[in-house]
């Protein structure tokens, strides 16, 4: 009988499940495990930590409605609710009033993705941030940038254009490239 | 049909799955990879791409009591369990705010059982909600549920017991449609006769019904799948 490599692989089977047990301490156990990199992603589309809060608030809430629409087999919790933050965090920013975001905001937020993680950083480490964080290095700087901006940063290839002083083509070729990268080396270590 | 169409570009596809392409030009784009297999795979490619760029995202924690507020806005506070009555069926299947749970369960890591199966989380109380295919006594009491679900090591039986006695063990058997018999693993019920597991499905044939069976042999309860 096969044994479940990890707690990630049956939490994913029994999210979709969707059956009877209260426990509210297990529930806030759920969000504190996932609560950083929601509120991560939102702080980092928003650059507002009180709507990145409210954002994070919302993803949760809709996780939890949508528990059992969850497909396990497309991907891991983490993926699912990161893609309901971006989502999330993005139509926030569409209902308030545009306002340019300044570059500053912008270099740090690449930064603070692209650094190797320190050993400070170990209780908050996932092997599965590590994984992607390193893919994005391996990019051509000018890629890595590009990819950063539009799915960490949420922008879109206009903003980006903008900010990285590019033409509207180049600056959708570099995403579309580094995507396309990022998503060969996921192959490659799947062979 | 969209098949005579040409295929949709990479720029349109990576648009999509950034979410960066407006409502009218959207509808377009899903109709055509609806109907066109070549272009669902090339978008699954890009989707994955960016779902997976995702999680490098930096970790920023909350501020304080964060979670808490979650639990509020979800409905999920202390007096919430009282106010239920015991044994309801909800209206619109699956208890969304039980998978939550169980996942969290999960993630505490509560332990592995016997067998290979995954004891996934602990009822607290007679307050179970009775999902997926009914587990039911000879005489008719429903003492839990078995509902199928996936998880990437492929499909999986969730069997959760809530109204059983306190300690009590169980072995559980998958009947295959070929009358055949599997054992799943043997578990104890909690203090307050519950409890949950992850069983795998088997490799071979149909899962047609789930026994739980006491350590005298006494079949206890079973659940039509
Ligand atoms: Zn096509």
């Amino acid at each position: 009988m096969q044994l479940f490599s990890g707690a990630d692989r049956t939490a994913d089977a029994a999210l979709v499940a969707g059956l009877a047990v209260d426990d509210d301490a297990a529930a806030v156990a759920f969000v504190r495990r996932f609560q950083s990199a929601v509120f991560g992603l939102a702080v980092s589309i928003t650059h507002d930590p009180g709507l990145a809060q409210d954002v994070s608030q919302e993803v949760f809430v809709r996780a939890w409605r949508a528990a059992g629409t969850y497909d396990v087999r497309r991907g891991s919790v983490l993926t699912w609710l990161l893609t309901i933050t971006r989502n999330a965090a993005i139509d926030a920013m569409r209902a308030r009033r545009p306002m340019p975001v300044d570059g500053a905001v912008l270099e740090e937020m690449i930064t603070a993705t692209l650094q190797v993680p320190g050993p400070e950083d170990e209780v908050v480490r996932s092997t599965e941030r590590d994984a992607a964080v390193a893919r994005l290095r391996a990019l051509p700087p000018e890629q890595a940038r590009a990819v950063v901006l539009a799915v960490i940063g949420g922008r879109t290839a206009n903003e980006i254009s903008v900010s990285e002083g590019i033409p509207l083509g180049t600056a959708k070729t570099r995403i579309r490239t580094g995507l396309r990268r990022v998503r060969e080396a996921m192959e490659a270590d799947r062979d | 049909m969209t098949e005579q169409q040409p295929h949709l570009g990479d720029e349109a596809l990576t648009d999509l799955a950034l979410g960066q392409v407006d409502e009218r030009l959207r509808d377009g784009l899903t109709r055509h990879l609806g109907g066109c297999e070549t272009c669902r795979s090339r978008y699954a490619e890009i989707a994955d791409a960016v779902e997976h760029v995702l999680v490098a995202a930096p970790r920023v924690e909350p501020p304080a009591g964060f979670s808490q507020r979650v639990l509020v806005a979800t409905g999920l506070g202390g007096s919430v369990q009282t106010m239920r009555p015991a044994r309801v069926r909800r209206h619109h299947g699956p208890s969304r705010r039980t998978a939550l749970l169980v996942a969290a369960a999960l993630v505490v890591g509560i332990g592995v059982g016997a067998a290979g199966s995954a004891v996934v989380g602990r009822g607290t109380s007679t307050q179970q909600v009775a999902v997926g295919a009914p587990l039911r006594t000879a005489a008719g009491d429903a003492v839990g549920s078995v509902q199928r679900s996936w998880s990437d090591a492929g499909q999986v039986l969730v069997v959760s017991v809530s109204g059983g006695r306190a300690g009590e063990r169980y072995s559980c058997w998958l009947v295959l449609a070929d009358g055949s018999r599997q054992a799943a693993g043997t578990w104890a019920l909690d203090g307050s006769g519950g409890g949950s597991w992850v069983v795998p499905w088997p490799p071979t044939g149909q899962v047609r019904s789930v026994e739980m069976v006491s350590d005298s042999g006494v079949r206890w309860a079973t659940a039509q799948v």
